[in-house]
């Protein structure tokens, strides 16, 4: 079977465990350091989910072990708290010089039908901040949100797809 | 059309000479009779703008213009209050609350036809903005000036038309696909156009995201033209930090000339009337508005123009307006966060920013950071089998 991971990034375990809660069916392991999901989509192909809780894990997580094997990364913060922006704020800039994978962060809002800017600014391939990073805003507990945020992911990597032939971080 | 206008006060002294010159100027005018119901006349009305005496007896027209604002029927109507107590108090007390204007009595004619005129135009030029926000936004250059909004576009890829309101001037930017292709700004057009806009940092902006069908008049990529901006705007800073405000009355300074005059200054000065607001005379000399900041400058510094008295009232009421705008701005979410996003997000970006080479962050260095970006992903996954999970997802 054929395994595509990918991390959830967050600063509170909750929002992390909602958003795998939101795709997968049920959460495998649980705990504050990190949690893990399953989406099967056949026999033969299958997403992992790690939630990893940033103001938790500190130093004792071994990027260099994890991203090797990380399709892609979702960030997430709460658009209206900026303790929240600020956490994860030094995370992308460090991913940004050191891993080559492709990133969604997302803007945690309370009500997607109220965004805080128009919705043509980041709806179908988000705002573009750089080839490997996107920035959406998503209420990250509703499945449907959720999903759309994955899709944009997969998106990033169709992208290099097309244009290199093949998937693979360089 | 003629545009309409709703004159409420009772003293005919000014009610009658205001109305003839308001509909000499071209505009339909109704005035309120207190017999009437205000709410009811200006429904059957339905004005382009009012224009309210501050103090009446039978009215309490503040909380009039209160009740305009909370309803979304009146809400947008341009309303102006006048009054007979012309102190400055009584003039921020007005802007303070929200009004779009305040003329003191008595008025001169001329100026109630312009100050009318130039609102009409900015909500005709903004106004059908303000709510539809799947189509764009709009907000306040204090916030977000013409670089920024660049910058955003680019990052979005967007086509639009970004309208830029300062002072009298309109200008237009047009965009394709993120890269700015024109700009139009009175009888300019191209980087002539772009470069003036770049330092307008008061003002108003109203974006449209549309297809352009422009020919490509700046060669120039956003980056190249950005940096120019930024540079012009950091030159435009620090001579107006000499300067007083720009929205200072200034007169020339009488017979006081110990310095000689340069071609370029002595253009300025005699063009300038009697009194003229400081950034008016940047707007109409015919030099590019940096080098006409420079030659103001060195005037002043040479005694030749003078603040004149009555330019604090100016000035305080500006400020206040700005205050004021820049605070319902700040309620904008969508000028907010659209400035959020492109200011602070934007940074992974810039591979050689300070912020990204000096990161502090330990979980992501130490160790490991004799040998950054060596984290290849091993997982290849084929078209088929990430449409596959698309599909999935979907």
């Amino acid at each position: 079977m054929k395994i595509g991971e990918i991390a959830i990034i967050s600063h509170s375990s909750r929002q992390r465990d909602n958003f795998i809660r939101s795709i997968c069916r049920k959460i495998d392991l649980e705990n504050e350091l990190v949690s893990f999901g399953r989406f099967e989509i056949n026999d033969q192909l299958g997403l992992h989910f790690y939630g990893i809780s940033i103001d938790k894990q500190d130093s004792d997580l071994s990027w260099d072990l994890i991203s090797r094997k990380m399709l892609g990364y979702v960030v997430i913060f709460d658009w209206e708290d900026l303790i929240s922006l600020e956490s994860v704020k030094p995370i992308v800039n460090g991913f940004a010089e050191t891993l080559r994978a492709p990133f969604v962060i997302v803007g945690n809002v309370p009500d997607m039908s109220k965004p805080p800017i128009p919705k043509i600014f980041f709806q179908d391939k988000g705002i573009h901040l750089s080839p490997n990073f996107r920035f959406t805003f998503g209420q990250v507990d509703q499945p449907e949100c959720a999903r759309k945020i994955l899709t944009l992911l997969i998106d990033m990597l169709l992208d290099r797809v097309e244009h290199n032939g093949f998937f693979q971080h360089k | 059309m003629h545009k309409k206008i709703i004159i409420i006060d009772n003293d005919q002294n000014y009610v009658t000479p205001l109305a003839n010159v308001l509909q000499k100027a071209g505009f339909s005018v109704q005035i309120w009779d207190e017999q009437q119901d205000i709410f009811e006349f200006i429904r059957k009305i339905k004005p382009n703008l009012i224009i309210c005496e501050a103090h009446l007896p039978s009215l309490d027209s503040h909380e009039l213009f209160k009740r305009l604002r909370s309803l979304p029927e009146f809400k947008s109507i341009p309303f102006v209050f006048t009054s007979g107590q012309n102190n400055v108090d009584t003039r921020i007390k007005n802007i303070e609350i929200g009004v779009d204007d305040f003329i003191a009595k008595p008025f001169y004619p001329e100026e109630v036809i312009s100050r009318i005129a130039n609102l009409l135009q900015e909500r005709e030029n903004f106004g059908s903005y303000q709510l539809e926000t799947e189509r764009g936004f709009t907000g306040n250059l204090t916030e977000m000036n013409l670089v920024d909004l660049i910058q955003t576009m680019e990052l979005g890829k967007k086509s639009a038309v970004i309208k830029l309101k300062h002072e009298n001037l309109l200008g237009e930017v047009y965009i394709t696909e993120g890269n700015v292709v024109n700009a139009r700004l009175d009888n300019l057009d191209g980087e002539e156009a772009i470069m003036r806009m770049f330092t307008w940092t008061i003002g108003v902006f109203a974006v449209e995201i549309t297809d352009v069908n422009q020919q490509r008049k700046i060669p120039k990529t956003n980056k190249e033209l950005i940096d120019i901006g930024l540079r012009r705007l950091s030159s435009w800073e620090q001579i107006v930090h000499g300067l007083p405000p720009l929205q200072a009355v200034i007169a020339r300074a009488g017979t006081k000339e110990s310095e000689p005059l340069s071609a370029d200054e002595k253009k300025l000065i005699d063009m300038m009337p009697e009194k003229i607001r400081l950034s008016e005379l940047i707007q109409k000399s015919p030099f590019d508005d940096l080098k006409a900041l420079e030659i103001v400058r060195s005037l002043y510094q040479k005694g030749m123009i003078q603040e004149t008295e009555d330019s604090y009232s100016h000035y305080v009421e500006d400020y206040i307006k700005r205050i004021r705008q820049n605070s319902a701005h700040g309620q904008n979410p969508e000028s907010r966060a659209a400035a959020i996003v492109s200011n602070i997000l934007r940074k992974p970006e810039t591979d050689d920013s300070p912020e990204r080479r000096h990161i502090p962050d330990r979980r992501l260095h130490g160790r490991r950071q004799s040998d950054p970006g060596k984290y290849t992903n091993t997982v290849y996954l084929s078209k088929i089998e990430l449409l596959m999970i698309k599909e999935a997802l979907s």
